[in-house]
């Protein structure tokens, strides 16, 4: 399924995009792409995003086609979803 | 220019839905904030509302329709433009208060200069934390702060670089009565200022605290409470 990432602020200028559509396989969960994708655009990306252990820093907030998520739940994603992480502390 | 602080109009926004269905959460919607409103956002789960929140902060593009906030239209400028926007004209406050665990009350609340400048923030964040009671806590790192200083530290926050909208969601929903109230004495108090507040909650009681309450139902705004 493709799901579709925006990023803000300080988020977006590691990522080197504000906008992304990323192929993932099915059933996977948000937890785990917030992960792959703290791999993917390394560790000034992922110090917003993920922790040393894996979990979602506590400053990050996520949306999910316009609600926000409570990230400590399982949140799975639906084909076309569209995803934004936003930094609070940047104003967004 | 715009008299409004913020202004949507004809709003449209479709996301996928299961089994490639498509769920319109917002249609045809608009709304005008002027400064000095502060305007409540109702209806159940699922209605719209977050999203409105989040198209109003230009955080996510409509499929159709015009934003503007101060005037600057945040969908019709580059990325970098429009993160510009939020950070000079808007305040974010969530029901969750996404605070620096290991930073104290002061250090959260001048997080926002790390990504923009702001000249003499150390004053302006102590004048914050004096507003909202937590001079004495300032040195305090979240944990051993209450649910309602948290609240606080968050909303002092989000208003350190001086925005002229604020956006809540749900911003008391995690807060018992006594400091629900005193968040939205505080959010009543900033629109008093001349400020503009956008505030989505589902609680009748803190709706009824805005100067105007909206309630939306299936993506759309058919009632205007007073």
């Amino acid at each position: 399924m493709r799901i579709t990432f925006r990023y803000t602020s300080q988020l977006a200028t590691a990522a080197g995009t504000s906008e992304e559509a990323i192929d993932i396989a099915n059933g996977t969960v948000l937890v785990e792409m917030l992960r792959n994708l703290s791999e993917q655009h390394g560790p000034e990306f992922s110090k917003f995003v993920v922790n040393d252990d894996g979990h979602p820093v506590p400053t990050l907030v996520v949306a999910v086609n316009g609600t926000q998520v409570d990230l400590r739940d399982d949140v799975s994603l639906e084909d076309e979803s569209e995803v934004i992480l936003i930094t609070p502390m940047s104003g967004g | 220019m715009s008299d409004f602080t913020l202004r949507a109009t004809n709003v449209y926004k479709t996301f996928a839905g299961p089994k490639g269905s498509s769920v319109a959460a917002v249609s045809d919607m608009s709304l005008e904030i002027a400064s000095g409103e502060f305007v409540a956002l109702g209806g159940p789960s699922g209605c719209g509302k977050s999203t409105i929140l989040l198209i109003a902060g230009g955080l996510l593009r409509p499929d159709q329709g015009e934003v503007e906030i101060m005037g600057a239209r945040p969908y019709e400028v580059d990325a970098a433009r429009r993160a510009s926007i939020r950070a000079k004209h808007i305040g974010f406050v969530f029901q969750q208060f996404h605070l620096v665990p290991y930073l104290d009350a002061l250090d959260n609340v001048l997080a926002p200069t790390l990504a923009r400048a702001l000249p003499g923030a150390e004053d302006k964040a102590m004048a914050l934390l004096e507003k909202f009671g937590l001079t004495d806590r300032r040195h305090h790192v979240p944990s051993s702060l209450s649910v309602g200083e948290q609240q606080r530290v968050a909303l002092a926050r989000a208003l350190l670089l001086e925005p002229q909208l604020l956006l809540a969601d749900e911003p008391t929903g995690n807060l018992d009565s006594e400091n629900a109230d005193s968040i939205l004495d505080h959010l009543a108090g900033f629109a008093k200022e001349g400020g503009a507040v956008l505030m989505v909650t589902h609680d009748n009681r803190a709706a009824g605290r805005a100067s105007r309450s909206i309630r939306m139902e299936k993506g759309r705004m058919p009632e205007i409470v007073r």
